[in-house]
């Protein structure tokens, strides 16, 4: 058994584990690590343009042995922004009523 | 009419005089040590448990090991109601989550006083109600709220099932509870403290900010929360 810390950053949330999770094997620190990006990401609401949310597995020798990242890239299309930002005299998807 | 407090529980303290008699002789106080298992599913109830403080929470345990909260009970409640009225096995695992002091009581003397009073029959079964409303909540919470608003939400439910701002928990406990891993509690714990709505280490949390933390908490607090107050005041008798 071996103690692993969990650190995640996501430029707006910041955490550093100083309690740490007892793993049997080192196959576990990958679940570590992707259960916590999960959790985070479950979490992750307004975007603004992109996010990556970064999960870092450390071992008691303070060494990172793992890192998963997720890169969030919200974009509006073509389609999105004429039919929800353009006036709708400019919207010929809806156009105004006679 | 007796205004003298019965018993630090409130479940016992708001019986009538009559329903009380049937079950003061057999009543007895007893410790409530946090972790420890009063009960797994499918186990013969002995005893129903009436806290004066602390919490009992009912989890559901999965075959690999995890568990997650449905309901708690704490002073305005009891433990083993449905095995009085329906049967003796317990519906769910039964762990303390928070120390404290509670009355327990012989499972048949509260069978036998249920079937002897039907007025005490309906206060055992808008108790159970009120565990029900919490577990048919929590499955909504866990599948659509996010980690964050959950914590919240739990945070607020155990201060008024307590009635303390200040806890003594685990942070792996505390995963089993909300359902998810060790390491998210923290991250999200530690969200809200940078936040100023708590402050937390190693296996203490002080609630510092409740109007804050009210906003921060998902729906499901003030739904369960008025639900109870309902089942409560129409329980009056």
């Amino acid at each position: 058994m071996a103690r692993y810390f969990s650190d995640y950053d996501d430029g707006e949330t910041k955490y550093v584990d100083t309690i740490g999770t007892e793993l049997a094997s080192l196959e576990q620190v990958p679940d570590e690590g992707i259960g916590l990006l999960a959790t985070m990401f479950r979490d992750t609401r307004a975007l603004k343009g992109s996010r990556t949310l970064i999960a870092s597995i450390r071992d008691d020798r303070g060494r990172v042995v793992y890192q998963v990242t997720l890169t969030l890239q919200g974009v509006w299309t073509d389609q999105g922004v004429k039919s929800h930002f353009l006036p709708a005299s400019e919207n010929r998807l809806h156009p105004r009523p006679e | 009419m007796d205004t003298v407090p019965r018993s630090p529980n409130r479940l016992l303290a708001n019986l009538g005089p009559g329903n009380f008699e049937l079950l003061s002789s057999g009543l007895r106080t007893v410790d409530l040590v946090h972790a420890e298992e009063i009960a797994a599913a499918g186990d013969d109830l002995i005893n129903a448990y009436f806290p004066h403080s602390g919490i009992i929470s009912l989890v559901t345990r999965l075959t690999t090991g995890e568990a997650t909260e449905i309901a708690m009970v704490g002073r305005d409640s009891v433990y083993g109601a449905s095995a009085a009225l329906v049967g003796p096995k317990a519906l769910t695992t039964a762990v303390i989550q928070l120390a404290g002091a509670c009355s327990v009581l012989p499972m048949k003397q509260l069978k036998d006083a249920a079937e002897q009073s039907s007025s005490l029959r309906d206060v055992l079964n808008r108790h159970e109600q009120a565990i029900f409303v919490q577990s048919q909540q929590s499955v909504a919470c866990i599948a659509s709220h996010t980690a964050i608003s959950r914590l919240s939400r739990w945070l607020l439910r155990a201060r008024d099932t307590a009635g303390a701002d200040e806890f003594h928990f685990t942070q792996d406990f505390l995963a089993q509870m909300l359902g998810v891993r060790r390491n998210a509690v923290s991250a999200v714990a530690s969200e809200l403290q940078d936040k100023g709505l708590i402050r937390f280490a190693r296996g203490h949390i002080i609630i510092v900010d409740v109007p804050k933390l009210k906003i921060s908490a998902c729906e499901c607090y003030v739904t369960v929360r008025d639900e109870l107050d309902r089942l409560k005041r129409s329980q009056l008798n």
